[in-house]
């Protein structure tokens, strides 16, 4: 009541208006500038606490100045110019620590800087007033002092307060309460204050007043409003290079689809969002025949096909579905539906755009995809689990070469979880060399000698009994645990070989991965030297595989190893490419052809003509012949007739832990019938 | 036509950002034009930019051309469509024929060209490619693959790192 009758009796209307017009347009500034505090860092955003509160202590004292021209007293008035500058200095240097903490984004920081901004108010306005000399007995109201205070701090924590929350129309809100503290602070102070005038003279006369007020005003008006501008000019540039920024990071720069970390963040989304559509799909894709196309046109052709490919997608897409490129030639693609049939329709759509061929003025290709599906709660609750087992699908779709989307079950869990605690079985038994080597035994066709032993691995799993090398040996070399696998192997053998009263040599299998590694001559010196091997001793078999992946390193090791004394022998000829290439690239000591070969012989004459002329071939290249999978005695008489110079297989001796008995041996394979037998029983 | 006064204002002072910085060549665009020329084995590619009344070439496979007026050249065309713009008869089409690439050297008979677009929507130049014999229209898949080199482009003229040192 005070206060109204304080504001309407003593007051210059016109001039409480314009302070009010100061107040508030300061007040938006304000807000304004401290949003910059709130995106800034470093010392960006000491810059900003900086101007804003500038900003802020100007409009605060400019508003008490001109409110204080309107104030109509009949006692003569000089201001003190000292205190009225330190007044507004006080303002600036206190509202910086309270813009500093209202600045952090914590509960409630804003609310404690906003109560210091209120302080600061204060401060200005009752250092303000001591500059007021009035030529009169002013007493104060301190109750109403006590209470302008308080106002004013809880005006200015709210309007702090809800700054906090990032909305538009609560910076308006911001701006009226900020205002609003001012002035309540302002007017209840006035009210508790009152004058008894002792004389009437001359002080500043209200001409004077009413073009300081506006002088005041249009002031600090320039200054509050070039902090504002600034604010709005940065928080364009910033927006408009945000923007670009954060499509540069969610895009990928060649096809412009959504790349991983956007779909992550779409799928996290999806999985927050309630409501809406009543199912979700991760749908995975990997391309096929897509290597071929780089290999073959280039890379620029890859991404060609890559772009057009982005293209197909995008226009295929329908509401609620989103492709995205996760890298390479792989894509995925997020699907909220709420009928089975639209996902089904999406993912016909979706084979569509691999259905007709991709046409280039360069080059014209066909490419397919292997199309996994995992469905969201059924198969998993979170955006990880879904993206896994969509993968999951994804592998089990390629392993079958199946151009039909697959979708995950949970069978396909297990399969991968025993395989692999297969794995790490596997390690553990490497680690704790937890293989055995049996030995199969070679002989010389014509003398029924033995020649040596070939090595071959056993794994005698602790739990799962005998696990055959064709299961574990293609798992460790996904696994990249056959290079010590190989070494552990090699070692081994060079050990036990040594140990043999005989000095026959032995042959160890090296994997195409172990030819590739750069210390394989060293791991064979070594495992020579520590097992008291002679170098004569050892044979490494390998197929033609290992060669011809690098062949240029694979040659330079082979004769290295050579070089050494080692015999390097062709493992498995006949089963692959069989190439001649291979044969002339590097002299093997031996040739082993393949089981599945001579199996054939005893009722393919094709297959024994083959025979035949790989044994002449091995006797023009100077490379012994030696026949796998030797079973019977009648298979053993058409290969020593046609010429073949060694065998191994049953006949002569299963793989086991103790060595062959020389004499039956020779009694098995030197006694079998020769030529002329063995020419009736082929017939 | 105010409008588009107010437009092409934008558009000069978007081209006069992107060219504050005179590097001498772009390697990140020189490559887009080559694999431009490349992909449809044509003699003819440029990257140009356009405003005010003239067409700057940046970088070009195949000729050497600074600057032309705006209304010489086919690439201001690109600017009102949405997707590329392929003429396979400039001869035949009243907007290209008297062009004096079309009537004179090196007499164009195929043009393909996209609209180079930055992020604010705003059109700042044109990707093409030219032959001197006519040609058939493109494939979707071909057309689709120059649209993502021309977006390439705007992206790599957009981002380049002395304008990035300019906002940050």
């Amino acid at each position: 009541m005070n206060v109204v009758y304080c504001v309407t009796r003593e007051h210059d209307l016109r001039l409480v208006a314009l302070a009010l017009v100061v107040c508030l347009i300061g007040s938006a500034a304000t807000v304004q500038l401290f949003g910059r505090i709130n995106s800034a860092s470093g010392p960006t955003r000491a810059g900003w606490v900086m101007l804003t509160a500038v900003a802020t202590g100007t409009m605060v004292w400019a508003t008490h100045f001109v409110a204080m021209m309107a104030f109509r007293t009949h006692a003569p008035v000089v201001l003190d110019p000292d205190l009225t500058l330190l007044s507004l200095v006080a303002a600036i240097a206190l509202a910086v620590p309270g813009l500093h903490l209202a600045g952090h984004r914590r509960s409630w920081n804003g609310a404690a800087g906003g109560a210091i901004v209120g302080v600061a108010i204060s401060t200005m306005h009752y250092l303000g007033m001591s500059a007021y000399r009035v030529d009169g007995i002013v007493t104060w109201n301190w109750s109403g002092v006590v209470a302008s205070v308080l106002l004013s701090v809880l005006l200015g924590a709210a309007a702090f307060h809800v700054l906090s929350h990032r909305r538009s129309w609560r910076r308006m809100q911001a701006a009226a309460l900020l205002g609003l503290a001012i002035a309540a602070l302002h007017f209840t102070g006035m009210a508790a204050m009152s004058i008894a005038v002792l004389k009437l003279g001359d002080g500043l006369s209200a001409l004077t007043m009413a073009a300081l007020a506006m002088a005041t005003a249009v002031a600090s008006l320039i200054i509050v409003g070039c902090a504002a501008i600034s604010a709005l000019i940065d928080g364009h540039t910033q927006g408009e290079a945000f923007r670009r920024l954060r499509r540069m990071a969610l895009h990928d720069g060649l096809t412009d689809l959504p790349n991983r970390l956007s779909f992550s963040e779409e799928l996290d989304r999806r999985f927050r969002l309630r409501g809406g559509q009543a199912c979700m799909a991760v749908v995975m894709m990997d391309l096929s025949r897509f290597k071929v196309v780089n290999d073959t046109y280039g890379h620029q052709a890859g991404d060609q096909l890559l772009v057009a490919l982005a293209a197909r997608l995008t226009a295929m897409l329908r509401p609620g579905e989103c492709v995205t490129r996760l890298g390479g030639d792989e894509f995925a693609a997020i699907i909220s539906y709420d009928r089975t049939e639209e996902l089904a329709g999406f993912l016909d759509r979706l084979r569509s755009a691999f259905g007709t061929r991709f046409v280039f003025d360069r080059f014209s290709a066909e490419i397919g995809a292997n199309i996994g599906v995992a469905l969201a709660e059924h198969d998993g609750f979170d955006a990880d689990a879904l993206l896994a087992k969509a993968d999951l699908a994804m592998y089990r779709a390629k392993s079958v070469h199946s151009a039909e989307p697959c979708y995950y079950d949970a069978q396909m869990d297990d399969a991968v979880r025993s395989r692999r605690e297969l794995v790490s079985d596997l390690r553990q038994a490497i680690a704790t060399d937890a293989f055995e080597l049996h030995y199969q035994v070679q002989a010389a066709v014509a003398t029924g000698e033995i020649t040596g032993y070939e090595a071959l691995v056993r794994w005698n799993h602790p739990a799962k009994g005998m696990i055959p090398p064709s299961l574990f040996i293609p798992l460790a070399e996904e696994s990249g645990e056959i290079v010590p696998l190989s070494i552990r192997i090699l070692r081994r053998a060079c050990r036990e070989a040594a140990s043999w009263p005989g000095r026959h040599t032995v042959s160890v299998n090296l994997s195409p991965k172990h030819l590739a590694d750069p210390q394989l001559v060293e791991t064979v010196r070594a495992a020579l030297r520590d097992g008291g091997l002679a170098p004569e001793r050892l044979v490494l078999e390998l197929t033609e595989s290992a060669i011809i992946h690098d062949r240029r390193f694979a040659l330079e090791q082979l004769h290295a190893l050579r070089a050494m004394g080692i015999a390097v022998a062709l493992d498995d000829f006949g089963a692959g490419y069989s190439s001649l290439d291979v044969l002339r690239s590097f002299p093997f000591s031996c040739i082993k052809l393949d089981a599945s070969f001579v199996s054939e012989i005893e009722h393919d004459a094709q297959a024994v003509a083959i025979l035949r002329s790989m044994a002449a071939l091995g006797a023009v290249l100077d490379m012994r012949v030696l026949a796998e999978g030797v079973e019977r005695p009648a298979q053993l008489a058409i290969v020593a007739r046609e010429g073949c110079s060694g065998v191994q297989g049953y006949l002569a001796g299963r793989p086991s832990r103790t060595l062959a008995d020389p004499e039956s041996v020779r009694r098995t394979i030197g006694l079998a019938p020769h030529s002329a037998d063995a020419a009736a029983i082929a017939a | 036509m105010f409008k588009n006064l107010f437009r092409e204002r934008r558009r000069s002072s978007a081209v006069r950002r992107l060219t504050l910085f005179k590097e001498p060549a772009d390697p990140v665009l020189d490559r887009l034009v080559e694999s431009a020329a490349s992909a449809f084995a044509a003699p003819i590619a440029a990257l140009s930019l356009i405003h005010d009344e003239e067409q700057v070439v940046k970088t070009s496979s195949g000729f050497t051309l600074g600057c032309l007026p705006r209304e010489d050249g086919f690439c201001s065309f690109t600017f009102d469509l949405p997707d590329v713009l392929e003429s396979c008869d400039p001869c035949g089409d009243e907007r290209f024929r008297a062009l004096p690439g079309v009537c004179g050297e090196p007499h164009v008979r195929y043009y393909i060209g996209a609209a180079l677009r930055l992020a604010n929507g705003m059109e700042v130049g044109a990707l093409c490619v030219a032959d001197t014999v006519a040609r058939l229209p493109a494939s979707a898949d071909q057309k689709a693959y120059f649209a993502g080199l021309a977006r390439q482009a705007s992206l790599a003229l957009e981002g380049r790192p002395g304008r990035w040192e300019r906002a940050g």
